[in-house]
C-alpha cells in the first residue's frame, strides 16, 4: 500500500502509467471481445447450414 | 506424435478441455500482476514511478517477438509439410501478435516521453519493433487477398520466413548501434540487471499474458476451423 500511494502522490508520472496500461487493457479486450464474437457467430451459422443439410 | 496432436479435431477437443483452466490461470495470474506492479514493487532510483510501464510494456514486446517466432515455425510447417493446422494457426496468430506489437509501440512512445523527452525516434529498436508491425499487418493482409484460401495461406507463410530477420534485428538492435533504447535488463537468466522484487510481477504480467494469448489463439483457430468447414459445405451445395 504504502508504494501504491507513493505512486499517486507523483502527480506527474500517474497519467503516463495509467494511460499505457489502459491502451493496452483497451487493444486485449478489443481482441478477445472480437475473437468471441466471431466464434459465436461462426458456430450459430455451421449450426443452422447442417440442421438445412439435414431437411433436405 | 506431433501430427497427431496437430490434427485439427484433435486440437479442438483438446483445446476445450484446457480452456477454463487457461481462463481461470489468466485471471489469478492479472489480477496478481497488477497487485505485485502497483502495491509491492518500488520507484525505480532513475525513472521514478514512470518503471511500473514496465509490467506491460516489455511482456508486451516479449510475446510480439514470440508470437513472430511461432507465426514463423507455423510458416515452415506449412510450406514443407502442408500442414491445414499450421495454416490454420498463422491466420489465428497473425492479428494477437499485430495488437501486441501495437500494444508495445504504444506503450513505449508513453514511457518515452517521461524518460526520454520524445514520444518517438527513428531509433533502431523502435524502427524494427514498426517494420514487425508492418511485417504482421502484411501477413494479414496476404492472407486474405485471394479468393483460393491456400494461395493466401503460401504467400503469408512466405513472407513471415522472410520476415524472420527482422527479429534478430529487434533483439539485438541495442547492442549493435547507439540508440535512446536501454539495453535489455533480461539477457541471462544467471544475472538479470533488476531486483527481484520488481522481476517477480514482470514475469507474473508475463504469465498472465501467456494465459490470455493460449485462450484467444485456441478461440481464433476454434473459427477458422469452423470457418473452412462453412467454406466445404458452401462449395459443396454450389457444386
Amino acid at each position: 500500500m504504502h508504494y501504491f500511494l507513493k505512486f499517486l502522490e507523483t502527480t506527474d508520472h500517474v497519467p503516463y502509467v495509467l494511460s499505457s496500461y489502459f491502451v493496452v487493457f483497451v487493444i486485449l479486450i478489443i481482441i478477445s471481445v472480437n475473437s468471441f464474437k466471431r466464434l459465436k457467430k461462426l458456430e450459430n451459422e455451421i449450426v443452422n447450414l447442417t440442421k438445412n443439410e439435414k431437411k433436405k | 506424435m506431433m501430427f497427431k496432436f496437430a490434427n485439427p479435431n484433435k486440437f479442438v477437443k483438446i483445446s476445450e478441455l484446457l480452456f477454463p483452466y487457461f481462463n481461470i490461470l489468466f485471471l489469478i495470474s492479472f489480477i496478481y500482476g497488477l497487485y505485485l506492479s502497483f502495491f509491492n514493487s518500488p520507484p525505480d532510483y532513475l525513472q521514478g514511478e514512470t518503471v511500473r510501464i514496465m509490467y506491460i510494456h516489455v511482456p508486451c514486446a516479449w510475446f510480439s517477438l514470440m508470437l513472430y517466432s511461432s507465426i514463423a515455425i507455423c510458416s515452415f510447417f506449412s510450406l514443407v509439410f502442408r500442414h491445414t493446422l499450421a495454416d490454420i494457426a498463422i491466420r489465428a496468430i497473425a492479428p494477437l501478435g499485430a495488437s501486441f506489437t501495437i500494444a508495445t509501440l504504444i506503450t513505449g512512445s508513453i514511457w518515452g516521453k517521461p524518460t526520454w523527452g520524445t514520444w518517438w525516434v527513428w531509433d533502431a529498436r523502435l524502427t524494427s519493433e514498426l517494420v514487425l508491425l508492418f511485417l504482421y499487418v502484411g501477413i494479414i493482409s496476404l492472407s486474405n487477398a485471394f479468393e483460393q484460401k491456400s494461395k493466401g495461406d503460401k504467400y503469408a507463410a512466405i513472407l513471415s520466413l522472410v520476415g524472420i530477420v527482422n527479429l534478430p534485428i529487434i533483439k539485438w538492435s541495442v547492442d549493435w548501434w547507439n540508440t535512446l533504447h536501454q539495453p535489455a535488463s533480461i539477457s541471462k537468466f544467471s544475472s538479470p540487471s533488476i531486483d527481484t522484487i520488481m522481476l517477480v510481477p514482470l514475469f507474473v504480467m508475463t504469465l498472465s499474458f501467456l494465459f490470455l494469448s493460449l485462450n484467444i489463439i485456441i478461440i481464433r483457430i476454434k473459427s477458422e476451423i469452423i470457418q473452412r468447414k462453412i467454406d466445404i459445405l458452401n462449395s459443396s451445395k454450389i457444386n
